[in-house]
């Protein structure tokens, strides 16, 4: 099953649809929530972050935390927001059709 | 955990991403090995074991490093990264000399036929010729830097004040040639070689090559600055 793999984008989208979130809190989201089954490493992270960035999907800006900490959180735009729902759809239509197979 | 300086000159060497974006991805990376670490040092790990992992895990690959910098190419770097990266070198060297080229010969061809630039006599196309190259080195780099956005260390270092050594030799250059051109007027006023009439025109002719190394040299300057200030909002140079 390991060979079925997301579009990594997809799964950073994804996992910001519950909240704003740093590229630490997403990776530990998608692993988290997907029990293990999605794992991304942070260098593939920050290309496909920075990339969804420059196509305006998603919208980074640097919170303070603490005296001295500072996070670069992420949050999806309008467009992200629209892009969401559109690969939620195509993933549900793919599972949909595939358990069908299946349950044949 | 602290990334070392030598962890960060090493990782910042490596990376072909533009400032600022640079220093943005160091902050970013390095909050997220922060708060990483102290993830595991509050699951129980040892801050050696924590430090050894996260350094791990963020370890990035040549591959992560190049899909990161093709992320931050503007229009002109995809442009060139159409070609070949063995023949984009040579691709931007030819259009230099190209350039390089029109300016020589329009230096040769052109500049004698104006009458402004030939009362200045030939130190002024010593003038022009050396304001003319530094003025198009000065381009060249302001291209790499502004429109290329190469930003690695050898580019940076090309950085340096010898635009304003050659903007003050240029100037002087200029002071000597209308000085020369006023003695030689003078002296030959003092012995009668010239009419009072002639002086008049003798008093103007010296003057282009003060005005075109000035204007050369004061260009050459304002670009420098320019280009300095620029640098400097960016990030890439130390402030």
């Amino acid at each position: 099953m390991s060979s079925w793999k997301a579009k990594p984008n997809d799964l950073i989208i994804m996992s910001l649809k519950s909240g704003p979130k740093h590229g630490y809190e997403v990776i530990k989201f998608i692993e988290e929530r997907s029990q293990g089954y999605f794992s991304m490493g942070y260098g593939s992270l920050y290309p496909v972050l920075h990339a969804l960035e420059k196509d305006g999907m998603i919208h980074g800006t640097w919170e303070a935390v603490g005296e001295h900490k500072e996070k670069k959180i992420y949050k999806l735009t309008a467009k992200g927001r629209k892009q969401v729902e559109t690969v939620a759809s195509e993933y549900i239509a793919f599972i949909t059709a595939f358990r069908m197979l299946v349950e044949a | 955990m602290q990334l070392t300086p030598k962890e960060l000159n090493a990782l910042k060497a490596r990376l072909g991403v533009p400032y600022p974006e640079r220093h943005e991805f160091l902050r970013e990376l390095t909050s997220d090995m922060q708060e990483h670490y102290q993830r595991l040092i509050d699951d129980g790990m040892t801050e050696e074991q924590a430090s050894k992992q996260v350094r791990a895990a963020f370890s990035l690959t040549a591959e992560d490093l190049s899909r990161l910098e093709e992320v931050h190419l503007n229009f002109a770097g995809r442009m060139l990264h159409i070609i070949p990266e063995k023949f984009r070198d040579v691709f931007v060297l030819c259009i230099k000399w190209c350039i390089s080229s029109l300016f020589v010969f329009q230096l040769t061809t052109e500049a004698p036929m104006v009458q402004f630039l030939r009362d200045g006599g030939v130190i002024i196309y010593v003038i022009l010729g050396l304001g003319g190259f530094v003025l198009l080195s000065q381009l060249y780099r302001c291209f790499r830097w502004f429109v290329r956005r190469d930003h690695s260390d050898a580019s940076l270092a090309s950085h340096t004040s010898s635009p304003i050594t050659a903007a003050v030799l240029i100037t002087m250059v200029g002071f000597f040639g209308t000085a020369t051109g006023y003695y030689v007027v003078f002296h030959k006023w003092a012995n009668n070689l010239i009419t009072l009439d002639d002086l008049k025109y003798g008093l103007y002719e010296p003057l282009p090559c003060l005005i075109v190394a000035t204007l050369l040299g004061s260009t050459i300057v304002v670009i420098h600055w320019a280009s300095n200030s620029r640098l400097r909002s960016i990030g890439a140079l130390a402030s």
